[in-house]
């Protein structure tokens, strides 16, 4: 523990990010953030003492059930490649899985574990729920209950906060709280415009990292979790186009389609809302694990430049920690909105 | 919706307990059939025969338990709090139950910035812009005679 952790005690509130690939928690402790981490994945094996003892040893994370033992976070994804099946995720789409019949118990499991116990009677968490998809037939409903009544059960007070506000939460202080927060996550992107911290539109479409992964490794004939490792680890936008080899080309059509379609989505949301008038060109910030490859911002930046846009664009710019951003707003909505009701 | 289901219902719905005949004409089933269905109840706990009234039945906790699980009966609203319904479901009964090792917790990463400081100054403008329901309070009327005056004099 620091000398900070120390003299200052954990401040009450917390932020709670659900995404489809990460499981975030964020606390305020002195003039520290604790940012908790917890890969969203497990991967199920026959239970066997033998197998048991050898997970013990290796210390891996896993829980238990009747007949099977499950790997949960990073753990997961070794086991996944080891032996040649697929990784289980409890979220697609950034929802509950609906495929996945253990999603529930164990999404539980891994949110408990970065979350921790209240810290006081019914502390405030603020959790992020994705915007209603344009694009896809589903909606968050069902989801956003579910994360609430794992949190009413621990003994939390728990909030919804858009993910995209999240963001303009976070990022956009500067600028009044007014602005565009976009999130470039694993199942889903999710677009907020807030006028003074007030959300003018917000909404998310059903392709961000996991489709790029996914129509990669159906073009290119290779295991999607192959290509999310070497996504995730090596590609890099800013390499000359003539140098890439065939999974970076992939990559680099994929990544470029999602930018323009994101666009033309953000392009359509804004023309249905007539009455909207921005006086000012407004900031746009840009957060998440799919923006994380050096080189995003500035093709986001030059398809942007090409776009025949229906409002101006003061600056675009990158989240200075793109992981943390909706975790980070979720946790300055939970202290913000404490601090209010005890004053 | 099955037979035993639409009697357990009917039991609920006429004040908890009600008698083989009322049943048997408000389903539209014979009454020996009824008592069949009532008997198949009581073996599953979901009902209970009153004492000394012959052919009534009373629901029990667990009867009740089973039509919210299905929807039936529709979930308690708590209490109702600026406006937000406070609803708890119920969960479903065959979900899979997973246990922690013993004397486990789940080891997570984690990660430390130090961005409490530009935290602070966030949130308190939020606080002033979006949270703020109370207007802003204003000092006594005096210091604002003295700003006032202040600001004149440096105009001048």
């Amino acid at each position: 523990m620091s000398k900070d952790e120390k003299s200052n005690p954990a401040e009450a509130g917390k932020g709670l990010d659900v995404g489809t690939v990460f499981v975030y928690c964020a606390q305020k402790i002195g003039s520290t953030i604790t940012f908790r981490i917890q890969r969203d994945a497990f991967f199920d094996i026959e239970y066997s003492e033998f197998a048991r003892s050898i997970l013990e040893k290796s210390g891996v994370k896993y829980v238990l059930s009747k007949g099977k033992i499950y790997v949960v976070g990073d753990d997961a994804i070794k086991f996944a490649n080891a032996f040649g099946r697929n990784l289980r995720r409890p979220m697609r789409s950034g929802v509950i899985s609906p495929g996945e019949e253990e999603a529930l118990p164990i999404l539980e499991v891994i949110i408990k574990s970065v979350l921790g116990g209240p810290s006081e009677k019914e502390e405030l968490c603020y959790y992020s729920v994705p915007g209603t998809p344009v694009d896809a037939d589903f909606d968050t409903i069902y989801h956003q209950n579910v994360i609430k009544g794992f949190l009413e059960k621990w003994g939390y007070r728990p909030k919804p906060i858009n993910e995209g506000l999240a963001i303009v939460f976070s990022e956009l202080t500067e600028d009044n709280f007014t602005g565009m927060g976009i999130s470039f996550g694993g199942g889903m992107t999710n677009v907020c415009l807030a006028m003074m911290g007030v959300p003018a539109f917000s909404f998310s479409v059903a392709r961000a990292g996991d489709w790029i992964d996914e129509e990669v490794a159906k073009v290119i004939n290779q295991p999607v979790s192959k290509i999310t490792t070497f996504k995730e680890t090596f590609f890099n936008l800013k390499k000359p186009e003539g140098s890439m080899n065939r999974v970076e080309q992939a990559l680099l059509i994929y990544y470029n389609y999602l930018i323009e379609y994101v666009l033309e989505q953000i392009k359509k949301e804004f023309e249905k809302k007539t009455a909207l008038e921005l006086g000012e060109p407004i900031t746009m910030v840009i957060s998440g694990g799919t923006a994380k490859p050096p080189g995003f911002i500035e093709r986001f930046k030059a398809i942007l430049g090409r776009t025949d846009f229906p409002f101006k664009i003061k600056e675009i710019r990158l989240a200075p920690h793109p992981l943390y951003t909706v975790v980070k707003g979720a946790l300055i909505a939970a202290i913000a909105d404490r601090e209010r009701q005890g004053s | 919706m099955g037979s035993e289901l639409e009697v357990l219902k009917k039991i609920w719905e006429n004040e908890r307990e009600t008698s083989v005949k009322l049943i048997s004409n408000q389903t539209g089933f014979g009454l020996d059939y009824v008592r069949y269905l009532c008997n198949c109840l009581i073996r599953k706990g979901q009902i209970k025969p009153v004492k000394k009234k012959y052919g009534w039945y009373r629901i029990t906790a667990k009867g009740e338990k089973e039509l919210k699980l299905l929807g039936i009966i529709k979930p308690k609203i708590l209490k109702e709090d600026e406006g937000i319904r406070k609803v708890i479901l119920p969960w479903p009964k065959e979900l899979l139950k997973v246990r922690l090792p013993k004397g486990k917790e789940i080891p997570v990463e984690e990660k430390k910035l130090r961005l409490g400081k530009r935290l602070e100054k966030t949130i308190s403008f939020l606080r002033a812009s979006t949270f703020s329901t109370k207007g802003r309070k204003r000092g006594k009327r005096g210091k604002r005679k003295k700003y006032v005056k202040r600001r004149k004099i440096k105009s001048s």
